[in-house]
């Protein structure tokens, strides 16, 4: 994308540039106006989309249908609706139904579906013979011992003592390896999002291109 | 000595994120072109995107908002590149609110999304959609259902694509970018046999590692590491290369400002001082 060169452009760049430092003023600064200008803007905005989105998503998929004669969507709309009456303490029992319907259809669906790739698939790689490289081999052990001793450490009837001792205390540290894996690929995920930032501003300011 | 070790303790944390900050922009002005390895799992991806044949069909869905672009817009635009030159139809879907500014960014970074394609004949951009995994699974059955229009509210019917992609078994493969990747391999994988390749967030790498072990993902590429490895596969290093030298940049600092505040408190714990 070029550098812009209209006045709606380089007003749209640069309303980013301002609302981005305003927002990482709470961290490099300290907590000021800007900052929450800048947050009541982004929140503000957000929330439009959404309600927008939202809105034209029923339109297309459940109220023009109906208008055109489909009355079988009168029932997600009115469970829909229903929802709404949680904010009403006489009425709300009515959005217990359309909680029940949501939460008994994605049970009902998932429960169907993920027995095989999450569970039966997930066993069988686990317990799969391993490649030929040492590597392939430690794996193998390595997954499932790990697995079978964080298994062990939620044994809560029996007292962690003998074997069970080292096994548990064994599991618990692997679940704290992939923890802390799982936190390190967060800071990886935040860092490349910050560096979209640091480029952002580095774009607007011409430093480098756009 | 422990007057030093003190203040390496309690340095005001404002400063590391000033550090941070300014770290992560020198890669950007000065590229380093730090080396970086390929992943089997990344070649496995790129080798499922490269068999599609001509005429078959892509759906791609992307949960990625404009916030998630650094990590994933790369990746996305590096596979589309692919697709494109090997002229296979594409099916785009989102469960992002924003998804209608990464289509136009999509449209900016892949000329030939512009040059080459027709829309509604090669391409079609059904846009938002919202339900979760139900919705995923009505879409194998039947994808008008879910979207009587695409995202610019022409009807589904008029779509001449649409009409030769209409259940889970017209489809060759299914992408993700970002997350919401389970779902598919839960109701497309798992019951239809299509295909799903991950283009995830670096956030979810590991979870995700015991789907493609296991085979029910063919390929994996995760975060601005696997945008890289993806350029790097098909010849066009851009965008990811070069953020990784930012990204590797800023976690070895992260890495050594660690050291120096964890320093200050061993010391003082060693020396039984400041407690």
């Amino acid at each position: 994308m070029p550098y812009p060169t209209d006045l709606l452009g380089l007003l749209g760049i640069w309303t980013g540039f301002f609302l981005t430092i305003a927002i990482y003023s709470y961290q490099l600064y300290k907590e000021n106006v800007l900052y929450r200008l800048a947050e009541h803007i982004y929140v503000g905005i957000a929330f439009a989309i959404v309600a927008v989105t939202t809105w034209e998503t029923t339109q297309k998929t459940a109220v023009v249908p109906l208008l055109n004669g489909e009355y079988i969507y009168l029932i997600p709309l009115a469970l829909g609706v229903m929802m709404y009456t949680i904010f009403t303490s006489k009425i709300r029992w009515m959005s217990r139904y359309s909680v029940a319907v949501l939460v008994g259809t994605s049970i009902g669906v998932r429960t169907v579906s993920l027995i095989v790739p999450s569970i039966i698939s997930q066993v069988i790689s686990t317990i799969s013979a391993p490649k030929n490289t040492a590597l392939d081999i430690f794996n193998y052990l390595f997954i499932g011992v790990g697995t079978v001793c964080a298994l062990l450490y939620f044994i809560l009837t029996h007292e962690h003592k003998g074997v069970l001792k080292g096994t548990a205390q064994f599991g618990r540290y692997v679940m704290m390896i992939g923890l802390g894996t799982m936190f390190g690929n967060t800071i990886l995920m935040r860092m490349a999002m910050l560096s979209g930032r640091v480029e952002y501003l580095l774009q607007v300011l011409k430093i480098i291109p756009m | 000595m422990s007057k030093v070790f003190s203040k390496l303790e309690d340095i005001d944390r404002r400063y590391y994120y000033w550090a941070i900050f300014l770290i992560l922009a020198v890669p950007f002005i000065k590229p380093l072109g730090m080396p970086i390895s390929i992943k089997q799992s990344t070649r496995d991806l790129y080798k499922g995107v490269d068999q599609v044949e001509p005429g078959e069909v892509v759906l791609i869905d992307w949960h990625m908002s404009v916030s998630t672009w650094p990590e994933c817009l790369d990746g996305l635009v590096a596979e589309l590149k692919v697709l494109t030159s090997h002229d296979v139809k594409i099916v785009i879907t989102s469960i992002s609110v924003d998804c209608e500014m990464s289509w136009n960014k999509v449209n900016q970074l892949v000329p030939a999304l512009r040059d080459k394609y027709e829309y509604g004949k090669d391409i079609v951009f059904l846009g938002y959609y919202a339900g979760g995994e139900p919705t995923n699974q009505q879409m194998a059955i039947d994808v008008w259902s879910v979207f009587p229009t695409d995202h610019f509210k022409t009807p589904i019917a008029e779509l001449p694509l649409m009409a030769e992609a209409r259940t889970a078994n017209d489809y060759a493969i299914v992408l993700t970018t970002g997350e919401n990747e389970i779902v598919w391999v839960n109701q497309w994988w798992t019951p239809y046999g299509v295909p799903v390749g991950v283009m995830g967030i670096a956030m979810k790498g590991s979870a995700l590692q015991p789907y493609y072990n296991s085979g029910d993902i063919f390929g994996l590429a995760v975060g601005v590491r696997g945008g890289a490895e993806f350029e790097l596969l098909i010849g066009e290093p851009a965008g990811a290369v070069t953020r990784m030298d930012s990204i590797s940049l800023s976690h070895l600092s992260v890495v050594i400002l660690i050291i120096i505040a964890n320093t200050g408190v061993l010391y003082n714990k060693l020396t039984g001082g400041k407690k």
